[in-house]
């Protein structure tokens, strides 16, 4: 019991995290007109709205779990933990309720991405943007 | 609890996977995913038997692999098939999951095919055990011994205001096995219908669920609960037809009604779930259970507590009228034997060491307050994954 207990301190100790913090850019592509409040875009990334106000299909890009963008983006916007957010997308893909957004391994990725797809909708560190996409928010 | 659902054998299944892999010649995109569990665990004495578990480390018991393929047609049509692979069934691969399904939009779809029921919370993933906190699911409430059905099930998300909505509808049949009163039974449940609500709001989450089957039927062995002794035969000779029908299960109606909530703030949780069960007019007992949990994290670690209540009631009316004292001690014994109040504790942590893969701990304890001679305690390990 006493190995136990000091296990569990020991783990206990272990567990806490450092918080990131530079600022998130919401980007879609420059010919998308949308306007998405925050809980709009919490949905879309969460796979609640799968279209746009124009009927579209949303094709929403995330970035690498772990990655500091994804992990501030989790944090500001879908407030789970990149744990939490697998833990949520294994309820919706083994349930035939969802699919995640494809994975990209960079911002540059994502903007190219978002650049040539008029339903794409993705985020990147906001020092990163360019011209080829339209800023939504930025958190 | 024994998880026997119905078995499409091990060529049917490489049959079907192979037509759905077939037609990624044709048109359709097929996504692959996959989990396992790897679960160990142990009672403290030799006399015990814990879900399935002696003194003797086990590995086999709770562990499983999934592998799951989608076949993607274009609108709105997919394909899906879920097979599992569980070390309580010698790894024999079957059929968890295989449906079609058809987006009218992006709020309604509609499945046809195995399906799994949805009792509880946590029914739809209860497989998938990186998507909790404990080992396994608390086994006081997750206790109905069948998982999926054959049928149609309806979904419609939608929002009421700040409110994330959705409704299930489901009608379907189960044709397998079952363990009422822990033994293994034919059973084949007919007119089996569920409707499930759930309501999502910021950190809350609401789920109500009620199931039923019409006509439920479990050709119980009662010989082998009862030594050899064939009550139901010997109600009948004697005239007794009532009575024997009444602790069959027959053709007799069951429902579940099961309503859950959470409450999740991201670094601690809450949750609760309470459900009851009866069948009428068999010796199934009257079932009302809950449990409340909750945790905290930090950083990669989870921890909780989990506090369970089992009610199991027996229906003395069901032997109360028969005439002949003999007989009716029989009907007794096995009727009074369903009553079961116990309370369970559990104390458990979860470590994401990776971020597909995470470690668990739970200790487990059984108060029962029907025999207290049967309290028990359960340790068990397990790594679950998704990819």
């Amino acid at each position: 019991m006493k190995l136990f207990i000091s296990l569990f301190i020991v783990l206990l100790s272990l567990g806490f995290s450092v918080k990131a913090n530079a600022d998130v850019a919401i980007v879609v592509h420059p010919s998308n007109n949308a306007k998405l409040s925050e809980k709009d875009i919490e949905r879309i990334f969460l796979g609640k709205i799968k279209s746009f106000s124009n009927g579209k299909s949303i094709v929403a890009f995330s970035q690498s779990p772990g990655s500091k963008v994804s992990d501030e983006f989790n944090e500001k916007v879908l407030d789970k933990s990149a744990t939490q957010l697998k833990a949520y997308w294994s309820k919706l893909v083994f349930t035939g309720k969802g699919t995640p957004p494809e994975e990209v391994e960079s911002d540059a990725e994502i903007l190219a991405r978002v650049a040539e797809e008029p339903s794409g909708i993705g985020y990147v560190d906001a020092s990163k943007v360019d011209s080829s996409v339209k800023v939504l928010a930025t958190f | 609890m024994v998880r026997k659902p119905f078995l499409w054998t091990a060529s049917m299944s490489i049959g079907l996977a192979g037509c759905i892999l077939a037609s990624s010649n044709a048109s359709a995109e097929i996504r692959f995913n996959g989990f396992a569990n790897v679960v160990v665990g142990s009672t403290f004495d030799d006399e015990e038997n814990t879900y399935s578990y002696d003194d003797k480390l086990d590995f086999a018991n709770e562990s499983l692999f999934a592998l799951q393929a989608t076949g993607d047609m274009s609108d709105g049509f997919s394909a899906t098939a879920q097979i599992v692979a569980r070390g309580a069934d010698s790894f024999d691969a079957e059929f968890s999951w295989a449906y079609l399904s058809y987006d009218f939009s992006d709020n309604s779809n509609i499945k046809f095919g195995r399906l799994r029921i949805p009792f509880y919370s946590y029914s739809d993933f209860v497989e998938v055990g990186y998507a909790y906190h404990w080992v396994r699911t608390p086994q006081t409430v997750y206790n109905v011994g069948f998982d999926n059905v054959d049928g149609v099930s309806y979904t419609y998300s939608g929002y009421l205001g700040d409110f994330d909505s959705s409704v299930q509808f489901l009608v379907g049949r189960f044709k397998g096995t079952t363990t009422p009163g822990g033994i293994e039974s034919q059973t084949d449940l007919k007119d089996v219908m569920s409707a499930v609500w759930n309501l999502t709001y910021n950190e809350w989450t609401f789920r109500l669920a009620y199931s039923q089957c019409g006509e439920c039927f479990v050709d119980v062995p009662f010989q082998d609960l009862l030594g050899g002794f064939d009550l139901i035969g010997s109600l009948q000779a004697a005239g007794e037809n009532e009575a024997a029908s009444n602790l069959s299960i027959d053709g007799d109606l069951g429902f579940f009604a099961d309503f859950g909530t959470k409450y999740d703030a991201g670094d601690w949780f809450v949750e609760a779930e309470y459900a009851m069960l009866e069948i009428e007019d068999s010796f199934q007992p009257d079932l009302n259970v809950w449990y409340i949990s909750g945790g905290f994290r930090t950083g990669e670690f989870l921890w909780h507590y989990t506090y369970e209540e089992n009610e199991a009631d027996e229906k003395p009316e069901l032997y109360a009228n028969i005439a002949d004292p003999a007989l009716q001690a029989a009907a007794a014994g096995l009727v009074d034997a369903q009553r079961n109040y116990n309370s369970r504790h559990t104390f458990g942590m979860r470590y994401d060491f990776h971020p597909s893969a995470a470690f668990k701990l739970d200790y487990h304890m059984i108060d029962d307050e029907t025999n207290p001679d049967n309290d028990r305690g359960l340790i068990s390990a397990a790594i679950v994954t998704v990819f």
